[in-house]
Formats: C-alpha cells, structure tokens, sequence
C-alpha cells in the first residue's frame, strides 16, 4: 500500500478530492467559456461578414451612384450616341478615370459588348451582370471575377433619354479595399480567387507568413462552403463569404485567436492560481488535521507498545473525544492485563488443589536459597496413595491432600519454602540442618488422624532429607538427590532416609548403564558363559544354563543383577533376550559342527514372556542354524510368571508345543501358590541356590529341597538344584532326589571355549566329582 | 408573332365586313393592346396609292409644358419643321441623338429662333438634358396620312381616296415593330388595331424637387 500511515491518507483523499472538484469545476468552467468564446468569435465573425456584405453593397451603391451619374452626362451620351468606335473608348477612358475605375465598358442595349478597355474582355464575362439588367432600366453593381481579377462592376443604362448603351465600369477589389474593410469591423480580410481549381490569395491585411499559413488551408475553407474553420496550425479563425453567384470570388476574414481566446486564457490563468493557492491551503489544512489525529495516535500506539512490555505508567492525557477514550480505555486494559498476569503468575507457581507452590514455583525460588545459606530439603510422600485413590475415591483422596497441606503450613518450625511437586509428594525447605528425629517427630504429626467421610485415616508418610551447603549446590542435583533420599525411604524401615553421599554416584551409573546398554550389545561389549548342568545318576553333562557378561569399557565389570533389573525396567530386556538367543543358537551350531550335543537354557523375563511374536522368533531362529528345539531351554522365574499368570502360561504352552524345554527358575523364592505349579507346562525346576548351598549344614534347607523335589517329581518335572558349592552338598542332594545339579563345585560359568574343554574333561573323568571321598 | 397574327387576323375580319356596302372617304381606327385597353400615342401612318390626293403637311410642334414635352408622341412628315416653344419658366435643353434627326437646341425659353426640319422618316426620340425624365417621340413619316390615337385610342383620317393603302403601325413601347398591312379604302371604314406594348406610364414631371 502506498499511504502507510493515516496521515498521508487523510492528505492524499483530501488533495484529492479537492482536485478531482476543482478539475471539475474549472474543465466545465473553462469549457463553458471557451464554447462562449468560441460562439462570440463566431458571432464576431458572423458581423464581420454582414458588415462586410453592407460595406460591398454601400461601395456598390456609391458606385452605382457614381457611374449612373457618369452615364447621364451629357457629353458622353452624345459620345456615345455617336458609335464611333474611338470616339467612345476616348469618352470612357476620360469618364472612367474620373471616377477611378479600373474597367470600362460599353455594351449595347441588347447586352453586345461595344467596347472594352481591356482586350481580353470576353462577352460572355459580362453576361451574369447584364442578366440583372433586364428587369430594371437601372445600374446594377455585382462582384465579379474577370479573368482573374476580382471587380466590382457596375452596368448603368445611358439614355439619350431612350436607352441607347450600358457603361460598365469595374473596380478592383484592391488592398486599401481591404484595409478600408479592416478598418471597419477589425478584422482582417482576405480577398480569394478562384483560379481552375485552385485559390489564389489576391489582396490580403494579413501579414505575409500568416497568407501563406492561409493558403495551405484555403482550397479545404471554401470547399466546405466557407464555414467558420479554426486551423490548429493557424493563429486565428477564419470565415469565408463568396462575393460573386459563381462562387469564383470569396472574402475571408479572419479573427485572431488571440482576441477570443484572451479572455479565456486570462480567466485559465486566474483559475490555476486560485486552484494552486487551494490546494496548498488544502494540503496544509489536511497537513495538521491529520497531525492533529496521528500525534495522540502514535503517542497512543507507543503507550500500547509498553503495555505489551509491561509498563505500568498511565496513558498519555488525551482530550475527550474519541481518542481520549481510546486511551481511558487503554489505561482500563492495562490495570485488567496487570492483575490478569498477577493471576496468571500465581496460577503458574501455584498448585491449584492445594494452594501450594507447585514445581515451577520451586524452580524459580529454590536456587536463590540454595545459594544463600545451609539448610534442609524434605520430601514427602504418602504411601500406596494410588490405593487410597482407588478406595476412597478421586475426590476424597484430594480432600485427604487438602487436609495434609493445611497441616504442612502449620508445623513448626515454619518452612522456607513448601511446594507439592507432583501427586503425592511434596517438599518442604528448611533453614538448618534437620536431623532424621526432627523429621520423625514432623512424619508422626503429619502421618495421624485425618477425618474423612466420619472417620479417621491414618497416612504413611515417606520422608527423604537430603541437607545443602550454602552455595554448593544446583537446583536439579538437590532436588535429585532429596529424590533418592526419598526412593530410599520407601525401602527404609522407618520410611525416613537421609541422603548419603555416592547415592546419587551410583545413580547416575545406572543411568550410564540403560543408556549404553544398546549400543554395547553391538559392540561386543556383552559375551556369553555357560554353567554346566550335571545329570546325577549317569553323572553327565549333557546341558547347560547361558549367562550374559558385560564388560564395559569405562565402568569395567558390570555385574548381570546390576543391568538386568535396569533393562526389565527400562524396558530393553527384550534386546538383551534377543541377543542372547542369537549367540546361543549361532554356539549350538558350531558345537554340534564340533560334536557336542548340548542343552542350553537361556534365561527370559516376563517381557519376552508377554512378547507375542517370541515363538516365531525362536522357530526362526532354529531354521537358521539348523537346531533341533530339544537343543534350546528357556528358563522363567517363580516371579516372573506370577506377575501375569495366565499370559505367561498360555505363552509356555505355546513354547513347549514347538519342542521347546522350559523350567521354572529360582524355585522357592517367589510366592507362587501350588495350584499355579501344576499348571505350569514345564519340564523342569530349578531350586533357588539360597536353600542349596547351606544344604549340609542347615537341616531345613535339606528338607526343603527334599520336599521340594518329591513335589516336583510327583507333578512330573525334573530338579535340577542351583548352587553347588561343595563336595559335601552333592551327596545331599543326591539323597534329596535332585535330577541335576549346577554350581561352582562342578564349574563357575565359562566361556563357549572353555566349557567345551571343560566338558571334554568332565566327559572323561566324571568319578573325580563324583567319588571325591572315594578318592580322598 | 402570335399577336402579330391576331392583329391581321382581326383587321381581315373587319375589312371583309365592311368593304363590301362603303364607300371610302374616311378612317376610324381604334388601338388596342394586348389587354384590349384603348391604346394611346399609337402613330398610324398609311401610304396613298399612286396619284391620290395628298393633305398639305401642317405645322408642327412639340411645346414644353409644366416640365413635360407636350404632347408625348407627335407625327409629321418628312421635311416638316417642328418648333420646340418653351412655355416653362425654367429653360430647356432639347435634344436628339436618334438617327432620323440629330439636333440639340441649347438652353433657351420661349420660341427658339428657328423651328427643326425633320427631313428624314424615322423615330426621333426627344429628351431634356436638363430634364432627363422629360421625353417625347416625333413620327417622321414618308407619308402625310399619319394620325396619333387619343387617350380612347381613337384616330381618324378624313378625306381619303379611296384605293389600296399601307399600313403602318407604331407605338414608343411597342414590344415588337408591327408588321406593314395593306389596306383597300372605300368610303367609312371602322378598323381596330391591336398592339402589344410595354407597360409603361408616361413620363411625367416630378412633384417637387430637382427630379432624377
């Protein structure tokens, strides 16, 4: 757009408006006047021509006049009532002179051309004129062209006293004619001779250039019959009148344009000047109206401006008209965006449950404290909140949060800072070191007698303390280890725990740990051992269960318990499993290319357990190198299949149905019921090594895993006892009925090559396990 | 022409009637124009037949009168002398240019000393260079039978010898010379001639004033 601004716009549709009117007015003005001008030119002109037409005919009169009164001499009738040939040219030339003509003639009362002073005079040249003749006995004038000369020629009978001749006499239509004419209407004339075809000018009062403008236009003048013509190339306008019946002799007069067109020019001018002088006053006006508008309005604009940046300075005054209440109103929404952010800033740091600071809160106010002095972080949590949610319901566990923030506020000493960080926990900042019995003494206030729905609801509160050091800290590192001082909270006996040094250290491995862990799995950092499981009674090893080892190139030895928690909870453990598959089945092969048969049982977690398509894997897997499915075992544990039973069992089905071996894990440690066992399609238990390997000497142990094993016999699994540390141990569990037995007496976990040796020389020499005592 | 053939056609029809049972001693003849109005100033002149008895040519004159030659037309035979009397108190240039007779008498009054002898036939158109409205016409005839019609048109010859005439006819407006007849005479004889004429007024003395 080309006016931006307001100002420019009030300017430019007044400019033009003004201009579009005054256009209008002085195009019509202007138009009106020239078309008068015009007309009066015409009208000039057309006066011109009468006056011009009354002074030929007054000159015909006065020649008429002139030559009757010549013919009635009495001398010359007798002249020419002699019909001497000589006689009468003398007397014509002597009368003729006398009254300055520039023709004489004399014809017969029949019209016969008697005499003429000019040879070439032809009879038939004269015959127009003498054609008047015949009605009157009187003169007659016209104007005629004699072979190219323009007369006025008068015939006057000569009476003796009957009619006995006609005296003609001519008069040139000469220059002092023409300034005669000039002199009375004031216009210039021009006399016009038509010659064949052509005009030739023959006495004009025009100056030479101007006759020679005339003569190019002339032949188009008087072709139109002699109207009134404007050349654009000439300066004057023109008017043509024909003298003569013929048409052969015209008289053009002309009006100088610059007679006419004074007027109006004058007046053109006088309306340029009124128009400039208009619109400069126009253009002021608009200049400081329009100032007079934009001026509050930019003051206004910037005023908007700070508003946005959140100035609290009132408006600029403005009078009260529009603008004025256009900034009463800007001044309204200030105040209504001022308390609308107070309220906005509130709601953000604000929990609205509670009424509490909320996290952002934190955020904003807890470095500043962290920075300036020692003190205390206390985070607390309530206990199975998610249950007391789904027993007393959404609405009552908030009433309960609402209850247990009123009383946050007012324990003693009076926090910091206290905020609700999330559902159920909340953090208080204390000035000083809080020890764990201050804490205990807050939990105890905090943890009793809530009334809800008319009764009375005791809370379990965790609570984490982690203490900080003016200056030494930053915010996440404090709130994530007042975090970990509450995780270990939860697990503590009193539920209180104070954050200890090196928490956060190991912390932060495990989160090393999850994050390296799948890359390390590409990069050869996992291998694979294997434990040998001893069959008893044909004291062989014909399996054995796969381990996985990481070792990771910065953090050294990670122990399995270690990441394969942090794997089922970070939900990698099926990339683990997969993996571990895959080694194992590739292992399988070359051991059977090297002719070892073996079992091998890989271990699954629950996930894998739940993972649909873990059949197919493993029945691709097979394919691929070529396995039968008796080769492969899957271990679960106790734990795992009780977190979701019924999947997990119908997953075994499944697993058992395409050859697979599976055993159960870690038996004894969970809390599976009997009437699961029997459920389970397994081959196979494995007892857990905590009630084998103090087998000899704990009389309980031996009878559990002796129970154990009827048991599992009776629902027709194998035993197999993990664990084995001792001579001693083996015959025990040789008694209790154990099928196999693994554990560091007969090997710890070897690597692929190293259990292939060591089953070489187990396969060998089977009696220097068995039969130690023997030996010894 | 037409009026020409009219003119004969009814001076036969009047012959026929009246030849037969007259005899010829005089001649009334009425002039009519073309609009059968009684035509004044009509000259009628008629050539005798060899040997007839001839009247004695009378004095003639054409007077000046009230600013006007009295009277307008007049006709005398050739060699006859017409005196030009003036009776006006103002003077009078009387003049001829015609071809019959030529003669100017400067300004004078009264009787001029001598009268003009017309000796040639022909039509002498008379004017005043003094008074150009003033004209007059004298008929110089071969013959001394001439008569001038009245303002009835009317003329007479008396006296005539019986015997074969011509004719001759002539106004000062005629609109064409008429054409010389014959004509048998024997006793009274009624004749009416027509002529057609320009129609004129005659020439008469202005009211006041110095004239044109």
């Amino acid at each position: 757009m080309f006016f931006r601004s307001l100002r420019s716009k009030l300017v430019a549709i007044l400019v033009l408006l003004l201009s579009l009117f005054a256009l209008a007015t002085a195009l019509a003005t202007l138009n009106s006047m020239k078309r008068d001008s015009l007309s009066q030119a015409h009208d000039m002109l057309n006066v011109a021509s009468k006056v011009l037409r009354q002074a030929l005919h007054i000159r015909a009169t006065q020649l008429s006049d002139s030559v009757s009164l010549l013919a009635t001499d009495f001398a010359f009738r007798r002249a020419v009532a002699t019909a001497e040939q000589d006689t009468i040219a003398s007397v014509l030339q002597n009368h003729g002179s006398r009254i300055n003509a520039d023709l004489m003639l004399l014809l017969s009362p029949s019209g016969d051309l008697l005499v003429s002073s000019d040879a070439q005079l032809q009879p038939a040249d004269i015959t127009p004129l003498f054609a008047q003749t015949t009605a009157a006995n009187a003169s007659v004038a016209d104007i005629l062209s004699l072979h190219g000369q323009p007369y006025q020629l008068v015939l006057a009978p000569v009476r003796a006293p009957n009619l006995i001749a006609w005296a003609g006499m001519g008069f040139l239509l000469d220059k002092p004619l023409a300034d005669n004419i000039k002199a009375i209407t004031d216009l210039d004339i021009s006399f016009v001779i038509r010659q064949q075809d052509a005009f030739v000018l023959q006495n004009s009062t025009l100056t030479a250039a101007q006759q020679l403008a005339l003569a190019t236009s002339l032949a188009q003048l008087l072709q139109q019959g002699g109207n009134l013509q404007q050349e654009r190339d000439q300066d004057y306008l023109s008017v043509a009148s024909a003298l003569d019946q013929q048409q052969q002799l015209w008289a053009v007069q002309h009006l100088s344009n610059q007679r006419w067109l004074s007027n109006y020019q004058a007046f053109r001018q006088q309306l340029l000047l009124i128009f400039g002088a208009a619109l400069a006053l126009a253009l002021l006006v608009a200049f400081v109206f329009a100032r007079s508008i934009t001026r509050p309005l930019d003051a206004l604009s910037q005023f908007a401006r700070r508003i946005g940046q959140g100035s609290v300075e009132p408006a600029p005054s403005a009078g009260n008209d529009e603008i004025g209440l256009l900034g009463r109103t800007l001044n309204t929404m200030q105040q209504d965006i001022l308390q609308r952010e107070q309220q906005l800033l509130f709601n953000a740091e604000h929990d609205t449950l509670t009424g509490l600071c909320n996290r952002a809160a934190v955020d904003r106010l807890l470095p500043a404290i962290l920075a300036e002095q020692d003190g205390s972080l206390l985070q607390l949590n309530i206990r199975h909140f998610k249950q007391l949610n789904n027993v007393l319901g959404f609405a009552n566990a908030d009433k309960l949060l609402v209850q247990l923030a009123r009383r946050l506020t007012t324990v003693s000493p009076k926090p910091l800072l206290l905020a609700r960080l999330g559902g159920d926990e909340f953090l208080l900042v204390y000035a000083g070191l809080l020890t764990p019995a201050q804490v205990q003494a807050k939990v105890l206030l905090l943890s009793e007698h809530y009334p809800l729905e008319q009764s009375l609801i005791n809370l379990k509160l965790c609570a984490g303390l982690y203490h900080f050091f003016a200056g030494g800290e930053c915010l996440s590192d404090a709130l994530r280890r007042t975090d970990i001082a509450l995780e270990h909270a939860r697990h503590a006996p009193q539920r209180i725990a104070t954050y200890v040094q090196g928490q956060d250290e190991s912390h932060q491995r495990e989160l090393q740990l999850i994050r390296d862990l799948p890359d390390a799995l590409h990069n050869g950092q996992f291998y694979v051992v294997y434990q040998p499981k001893v069959d008893l009674k044909q004291q062989q090893c014909n399996g054995c269960e796969a381990l996985i080892r990481w070792q990771h190139p910065k953090l050294g030895f990670v122990p399995p318990d270690q990441f394969i928690g942090l794997a089922e909870h970070a939900g990698s453990i099926s990339l683990i499993t997969q993996w571990m598959l895959q080694q194992v089945c590739k292992q399988l092969a070359l051991w059977q290319q090297q002719g070892l048969q073996m079992q091998v049982a890989v271990n699954l977690s629950v996930q894998d357990l739940l993972e649909p398509l873990l059949c197919q894997q493993i029945s691709a897997l097979l394919a691929q190198y070529q396995l039968s499915a008796a080769s492969l075992a899957l271990e679960v544990t106790e734990s795992a299949i009780m977190q979701d039973a019924d999947a997990v069992v119908q997953q075994l089905t499944a697993l058992r149905q395409i050859g697979l071996s599976l055993a159960i894990d870690d038996f004894g440690t969970g809390y599976s019921s009997l009437a699961y066992l029997k459920q389970l399609p397994v081959h196979e238990v494995k007892i857990d090594r905590a009630f084998v390997k103090d087998i000899v000497t704990n009389s309980n142990d031996a009878l559990i895993v002796s129970a154990t094993t009827q048991l599992a016999h009776s629902l027709g699994f194998t035993v197999t006892a993990e664990g084995l540390e001792q001579h001693t141990g083996l015959t025990a569990l040789s008694k209790c009925g154990c099928d196999t037995v693994q554990g560091y007496y007969f090997s710890k976990p070897l690597t692929s090559e190293a259990f292939f040796a060591w089953q070489q020389d187990f396969s060998k020499r089977p009696a220097h396990w068995f039969n130690k005592e023997i030996a010894l | 022409m037409t009026q020409l053939y009219a003119v004969v056609f009814s001076l036969l029809i009047i012959l026929c009637g009246f030849s037969s049972r007259l005899a010829a001693d005089s001649l009334n003849i009425t002039l009519v124009n073309q609009h059968n109005q009684p035509l004044a100033d009509a000259v009628v002149e008629l050539i005798a037949p060899a040997g007839a008895a001839l009247p004695k040519a009378k004095p003639a004159s054409v007077a000046q009168q009230g600013l006007m030659f009295q009277p307008f037309v007049s006709a005398v035979v050739r060699g006859s002398a017409v005196d030009f009397p003036n009776m006006d108190k103002t003077r009078h240039h009387v003049y001829s240019f015609s071809p019959a007779k030529t003669f100017e008498i400067e300004l004078y009054s009264g009787k001029p000393e001598q009268p003009v002898v017309f000796d040639k036939a022909g039509i002498v158109a008379l004017g005043c260079n003094i008074h150009d409205y003033m004209q007059a016409y004298i008929y110089v005839g071969d013959s001394p039978l001439l008569a001038v019609s009245n303002s009835q048109g009317e003329l007479r010859f008396t006296d005539l010898t019986p015997g074969d005439y011509q004719l001759r006819l002539w106004h000062p407006w005629q609109q064409a010379p008429a054409v010389e007849q014959q004509l048998t005479l024997s006793g009274h004889q009624q004749l009416q001639l027509t002529l057609a004429v320009e129609n004129k007024t005659k020439p008469a003395a202005p009211k006041r004033g110095f004239g044109q």
